[in-house]
């Protein structure tokens, strides 16, 4: 073979490359000129792809994942979370105050007392009122509500003036009202500071003469 | 009729890798790719589905979301779907609750369920009474859209979907989906809680 023709031979290759080509163009030129074929051809695609895909495929592919082991202890608002889960099955009743705090909110006991031995003060034959004694060693302040009650005179008896009313008086319990200091007393503290001053003192005596430079 | 049905699906095909992007960037939501997008299972798909345990009833159609729902997210798609039963399919493993109604899918989401101390039951149950705005008294917490499931307290209820979290044992959904599952589910309908594909039978 000469070079002559491995020249052609080479044009004659390259024409038949350039044919090939332009079949190919011109196919799929009028493949997509023909109206519905090119959509016919993806829709094939489209049914087969679908169709080989199974229902847990389709799941998979939406699915965030599967929740590993440790996974619920991994973030920081993690335990956030627990501790609000811990506290909610916590569910507290009313609060109630301690005893001694307690005895205070509670409003004084009325207790009727036995009227004394003795007469009236003012029992008057000719009828007057009826007194009544004031309440004994009420609350000064009146804070713990109402006396039990009330020294209102009568409107005058009907005459019957032998008749003196059961002596009601306010009987407040007594409670210690000196709660625990939440800060130690004033001598407390100073008793410290002295017991500390003191020990400063010792130790700084101690060190004067201990610690004595070399060259002295 | 169908063909047109068809183009507009390969479109929606065609589009997908856009649509993942999209999905990737957004805030947890409502996914609207699947809108007017569903796949009709083949006689093939659904003995397949039915024979390996991941359906077991016939199912017509499910919906397409070709992107991994992210925890918040749902889809809920019921335009042209008739009335029929509605049955709730929970799948434990791939945390995921799909509505159906008259066979054809109608809502997919992402759950939280049980931690690992208090598990999600798995089995049938019948919803036992729908309560709208209901309020825990064991845990003292708002739990709205309530869908009882069994006489112990295990329900389905709008719940706040994240990841890493879990449920002493109730399923979680987002509040959006709930409220459209309250909706769409009726006293004693089937609820089916799986862990998984279940073996085949």
């Amino acid at each position: 073979m000469s070079v002559t023709d491995l020249a052609l031979a080479r044009e004659r290759r390259g024409a038949l490359a350039a044919g090939g080509v332009a079949i190919a163009a011109a196919l799929s030129v009028a493949t997509l000129s023909i109206p519905g074929m090119g959509q016919s051809v993806h829709v094939g695609i489209d049914k087969g792809l679908h169709g080989v895909q199974t229902v847990a495929a389709m799941l998979a592919e939406r699915s965030p994942g599967t929740r590993s082991v440790g996974e619920l202890a991994l973030l920081k608002h993690k335990r956030q979370l627990a501790l609000h889960q811990r506290a909610l099955p916590k569910i507290r009743g009313p609060y109630t105050p301690p005893t001694a705090y307690q005895a205070l909110a509670t409003p004084p006991v009325a207790v009727p007392l036995v009227p004394p031995p003795q007469a009236p003060l003012f029992a008057t034959a000719a009828g007057g009122p009826p007194e009544v004694i004031p309440p004994v060693g009420g609350v000064p302040g009146g804070s713990f509500g109402p006396p039990a009650f009330s020294g209102i005179p009568s409107p005058g008896g009907g005459g019957g003036g032998a008749f003196t009313p059961p002596i009601i008086t306010t009987v407040t319990p007594q409670v210690p009202v000196t709660p625990a200091a939440p800060v130690p007393e004033p001598a407390s503290w100073t008793m410290m500071l002295l017991g500390f001053g003191v020990m400063g003192a010792a130790l700084k005596r101690r060190s004067d003469v201990g610690y004595r430079p070399a060259r002295d | 009729m169908l063909a047109a049905a068809c183009a507009v699906a390969v479109a929606i095909t065609m589009i997908r890798p856009e649509n993942n992007v999209a999905a990737a960037r957004r805030p947890a939501a409502f996914v609207e790719a699947s809108s007017g997008h569903r796949l009709f299972l083949n006689r093939a798909q659904l003995n397949q589905a039915i024979a390996s345990g991941t359906l077991d009833r016939p199912v017509k159609s499910m919906l397409a979301v070709p992107v991994p729902l992210r925890f918040g997210d749902y889809a809920w798609d019921d335009s042209g779907v008739p009335a029929g039963s509605t049955w709730l399919r929970i799948d434990l493993r791939s945390q995921l609750i799909s509505v159906f109604r008259g066979g054809h899918e109608i809502g997919t989401a992402v759950i939280v369920y049980g931690a690992d101390g208090l598990p999600t039951p798995t089995g049938r149950f019948p919803i036992l009474a729908k309560l709208k705005d209901h309020r825990s008294s064991t845990y003292d917490a708002p739990m709205p859209y309530t869908l009882r499931l069994t006489g112990d307290g295990v329900a389905i209820h709008a719940s706040s979907v994240l990841w890493g979290a879990a449920t002493h044992g109730c399923i979680g959904i987002p509040l959006p989906f709930a409220e459209r599952l309250f909706a769409a589910a009726h006293v004693g309908d089937e609820v089916e809680i799986v862990s998984g594909a279940k073996a085949a039978r």
